[in-house]
């Protein structure tokens, strides 16, 4: 007992002395034998992270050409400290253009400590550059530093999906601490919806700064890593002759693959060029683009009465419901009256007589819908309408999507305040009164007639590569809804939509002898012009195209004149 | 009162003013300092206490100040104040915050002198009880989290173990702790087993976890041999050292002392640590020796871990160091410490108490 006690006292002395002689031998290293090298670190006074950008990932178009990438930018930085006499400013001043005084007063507006570098002019021109180069002796306190800007080859094409990138806010910075003070962010259109993959990851730099903050040391490196390339279902040659097509008029161009919800090209114009965002963009410029609406995506963020592209909507809830059979024939007048309204076809003073559905849809005949609308009542129309979703959002990949507006008695007597009439179910039966539908929901709503009820989500992005050349996300088709329209509704739809294009004034849609089924629409709008639709899909069979063209407040002669464009649409398939 | 040694009473003051001195050092103000003196105060003064009684009268309240600390433990998860993400404290009518992890340390080395100086039990159950009221704390102390002193706990019942049983039972529970290893490193938060990582490869982040650690290494380093004093010591003043208050407070001592101040420092830590096991083996009373183990367990892995931590060592683990880290709670339990390991000593020639 007392031996073993013995021990354990022994065991503890030894500990104690061990555990003593291990920590000082450690003291003795660190502030003996290296103490003079700490003491120099501890001098420096601070260690310092800083952040490395990194370089954005692309946005490629379904053939690999580049639509957006991040690519070097010169500017013209001056550090006050090393600068020498006041004749630097002027020997500057003259290369860029600018002057001497303009020069101060960018270093003023900087507010920096003298050691630090004061940007003079972002993106120089290859000239300047080379000029700068070549005198650099005469002004030693001027240098040109590289950093990344964002570029969109092709300008306004493809501007209102392709977004742009913008400095962050405080409140990106407060709810994602990956940005900081002077990062730039996704700010609209797939720059803002695919964020997260295109920005990369930022790399650090621990460093040693002395009293005044100059880096006097390097202790730690970590690279940025590029972020990835972003692929589109988009074809920009489509975009460019779509772009075309619209021209300088206010609309919408859509073409999308209706078996897999891929969008081949969106147009929306007036738009905007995104490098204008880069070059820095005058106030001028900003409201002048925005009085003409130029940042809103027409396609996806704007809704509208959408006329007779309504029709097959009140067309298939009759004949489901059986209210009507494809072989109904309706004595169809110039006009019907309701409630004491006279509702008018559109080829008043003439008249249709008798007609089917099918050719009732091909001649667009108001009289014919409002009939059949009424019915089969405003209660199965809308339940239709929604059943297609076309008051819904698509889910498109594109930021702040708007929906759209199916009327109903209850709507009605909410927001309205009134009670619904017959006559509101007319104008509905025809696409008029208070519907409004986004162009990306009607294009998507014929994807679904073309492709037997199956309508898939719109979508751009294909797939993402990792600067690594890894396929980091294939996307696979959504189905966005599903209805089982009888095989004789549907039938009847695509005759009437078939005999239309086959008129002589709008044959020309036919590219190739492809049938085409197509639907025009007249909107009127309160005290302005009409707005105009035409939305084809090719071919009727196996349907490879739904092409939707849109005008705003048109200033062609009618729905049919389009027909031309639709062809040029359709041209760039078959 | 003459009953506390002279040698006794220097160690704890002269550790009481590096503890001031890098507390002012390190606030750049006057209150952390003037409170921790307060603090010492009271401490000295407990210590005196302690050390007039007998000690043994301690045996008939052991489970009684067990099942206090217990209480207390659950007070703390159930009302405690949460500081950094953890809860610690317990505020006492809104006046003044406990930190009964602290005290827990000195319940269980009381209970556990108390539970292997029973003679009426054979070694098993001893063993099975030790364990018991060993995991109730240190589990309770863990889900705070407070994972430093939970393993300060662990390490107090692990000596106790040894120097208390026969050695299959050492055998028995560091075998079941490697055993159970995997489960345990699954209790961790994220952020703790972070620390542990970055301490076994400090390249792993040496812009986060890893941060600490460098900046305290050429913090102490820069001491180099008679430190930079009060006011040259810019690393501990410009606050690149972060919770020093308490977790990283030798890295001030370092940078302000150098390395004269940490062998002095060093040197009186082992003359305590002495001064346990002296009280160890000067008495036959199997209780006393019990707290004086206990005592001698606690200071030594608070030590090793603390200063080991601040210089590359250790891992990064919230340990205090006796007697300097900023703390009501802890230092006056490292006076009751000391309290009791003085009389252990004073009553070294009792064996058995008769009431």
């Amino acid at each position: 007992m007392k031996k073993s006690n013995d021990i354990k006292v022994k065991i503890l002395y030894f500990i104690t002395v061990l555990l003593a002689l291990s920590l000082l031998t450690r003291l003795f290293y660190l502030q003996i034998l290296k103490g003079y090298y700490y003491r120099e670190l501890s001098d420096y006074r601070s260690l310092r992270i800083l952040e490395e950008q990194s370089i954005r990932g692309r946005i490629l178009d379904r053939n690999g050409v580049v639509l957006a990438e991040s690519i070097p930018s010169y500017n013209l930085v001056v550090v006050v400290e090393d600068v020498r006499d006041e004749t630097e400013f002027e020997n500057v001043a003259k290369i860029i253009k600018s002057s001497k005084s303009e020069i101060k007063n960018y270093i003023q507006k900087a507010n920096m400590p003298s050691y630090y570098k004061v940007l003079i002019k972002a993106n120089l021109s290859t000239e300047e550059i080379a000029k700068i180069e070549e005198h650099s002796y005469e002004f030693p306190g001027f240098g040109i530093e590289v950093s990344s800007r964002r570029y969109y080859p092709f300008g306004e094409i493809g501007a209102n999906f392709l977004g742009f990138v913008g400095p962050v806010t405080e409140d990106d910075i407060k709810s994602d601490s990956f940005y900081s003070y002077e990062d730039t962010i996704g700010k609209q259109g797939l720059e803002f919806q695919y964020e997260n993959y295109l920005r990369g990851k930022k790399g650090k730099r621990e460093v040693l700064v002395d009293s005044v903050g100059r880096v006097q040391q390097v202790l730690y490196v970590e690279d940025a890593e590029p972020g990835a390339d972003i692929y589109l279902s988009v074809d920009i040659k489509v975009q460019e002759n779509l772009e075309k097509e619209i021209n300088d008029r206010t609309g919408v161009a859509i073409a999308m693959d209706p078996q897999s919800g891929e969008i081949f090209a969106m147009v929306s114009h007036p738009s905007f060029d995104p490098n204008l965002f880069i070059k820095g963009i005058t106030d001028k410029e900003y409201k002048n683009l925005e009085s003409k609406d130029a940042f809103l995506n027409r396609a996806i963020q704007a809704t509208y009465p959408t006329g007779s592209t309504f029709k097959p909507v009140t067309l298939i809830s009759a004949l489901e419901t059986k209210s009507i059979t494809p072989n109904t024939v309706i004595n169809c007048g110039n006009s019907i009256t309701l409630g004491g309204r006279i509702f008018k076809d559109w080829i008043y003073p003439s008249a249709f007589g008798p007609q089917t559905a099918s050719i009732a849809l091909a001649n667009s005949s108001d009289v014919f819908f409002y009939t059949i609308g009424i019915r089969t009542g405003i209660e199965e129309i809308s339940k239709y309408a929604k059943l297609f979703q076309l008051d819904k959002k698509t889910d498109v990949d594109l930021p702040f999507e708007t929906s759209g507006l199916i009327p109903d008695p209850s709507w009605k007597e909410q927001v309205i305040g009134e009670s619904w009439y017959v006559g509101d179910t007319a104008n509905l039966s025809v696409g008029q009164g208070y519907l409004l539908v986004s162009p990306i929901s009607m294009a998507s709503f014929y994807a679904s007639i073309s492709n037997n009820g199956i309508e898939y989500v719109p979508h751009f992005l294909q797939k993402v590569v990792s600067p690594e050349g890894n396929v980091i996300y294939n996307y696979e088709k959504k189905i966005r809804l599903q209805y089982n329209i009888s095989n004789e509704t549907l039938k009847t739809v695509l005759d009437g939509m078939e005999a239309l294009t086959n008129k002589p004034d709008m044959k020309v849609i036919r590219v190739n002898d492809v049938v085409v089924c197509s639907k025009t629409g007249s909107a009127e709008v309160y005290d302005k012009e009409v707005h105009h639709w035409l939305i084809s899909f090719a071919p009727r069979e196996n349907t490879k195209v739904v092409g939707l063209l849109f005008f705003e407040n048109s200033n062609f002669s009618s729905s049919h004149s389009l027909a031309p464009l639709m062809r040029d649409l359709l041209e760039n398939f078959f | 009162m003459r009953r506390v040694p002279l040698s006794a009473i220097f160690i704890l003051t002269t550790l009481s003013i590096y503890s001031l001195v890098s507390l002012y050092v390190l606030s750049g103000r006057i209150i952390y300092a003037s409170k921790e003196l307060t603090y010492i105060l009271i401490g000295f003064f407990i210590t005196y206490f302690i050390a007039h009684y007998d000690f043994r009268i301690l045996k008939n309240f052991a489970f009684f100040i067990y099942g206090l600390t217990v209480i207390s433990l659950i007070a703390v998860i159930v009302l405690g104040i949460t500081v950094y993400s953890s809860k610690r404290w317990i505020n006492i009518w809104d006046m003044f915050s406990l930190q009964p992890s602290e005290f827990a340390k000195i319940a269980l080395i009381i209970v556990l002198a108390f539970v292997f100086s029973e003679d009426h039990s054979n070694n098993l159950k001893k063993f099975a009880l030790a364990t018991l009221l060993t995991v109730i704390i240190a589990g309770l102390i863990f889900i705070q989290p407070d994972l430093g002193s939970a393993l300060v706990i662990g390490f107090i019942y692990l000596v106790f173990v040894v120097f208390s049983l026969p050695l299959k039972y050492t055998v028995l529970v560091l075998s079941s702790v490697v055993a159970m290893l995997p489960f345990l490193v699954k209790l961790l938060k994220p952020y703790q087993l972070e620390r542990f990582l970055v301490f076994l490869n400090p390249q792993r982040d040496p812009l986060g976890s890893g941060y600490n650690v460098i900046q305290s290494i050429i913090a102490v380093g820069s001491g180099r041999l008679y430190g930079k004093g009060i006011a040259g010591s810019t690393m501990t003043r410009l606050n690149f050292v972060p919770v020093q208050y308490s977790d990283f407070i030798f890295s001030a001592i370092g940078e302000i002392f150098g390395f004269v101040g940490s062998l002095l420092l060093i040197v009186l830590f082992g003359t305590l640590l002495f001064s346990a096991i002296n009280s160890y083996r000067s008495t036959n009373n199997v209780f006393g020796r019990g707290l004086a183990i206990g005592v001698f367990a606690m200071l030594f892995f608070q030590v090793m871990v603390n200063v080991g931590m601040c210089i590359g060592v250790m891992p990064v683990t919230g340990i205090p160091l006796p007697f300097v880290s900023y703390g009501g709670s802890s230092t006056i339990t490292n006076f009751i410490a000391i309290g009791l390991m003085i009389n252990v000593f004073i009553y070294k020639d009792e064996i058995n108490l008769v009431i």
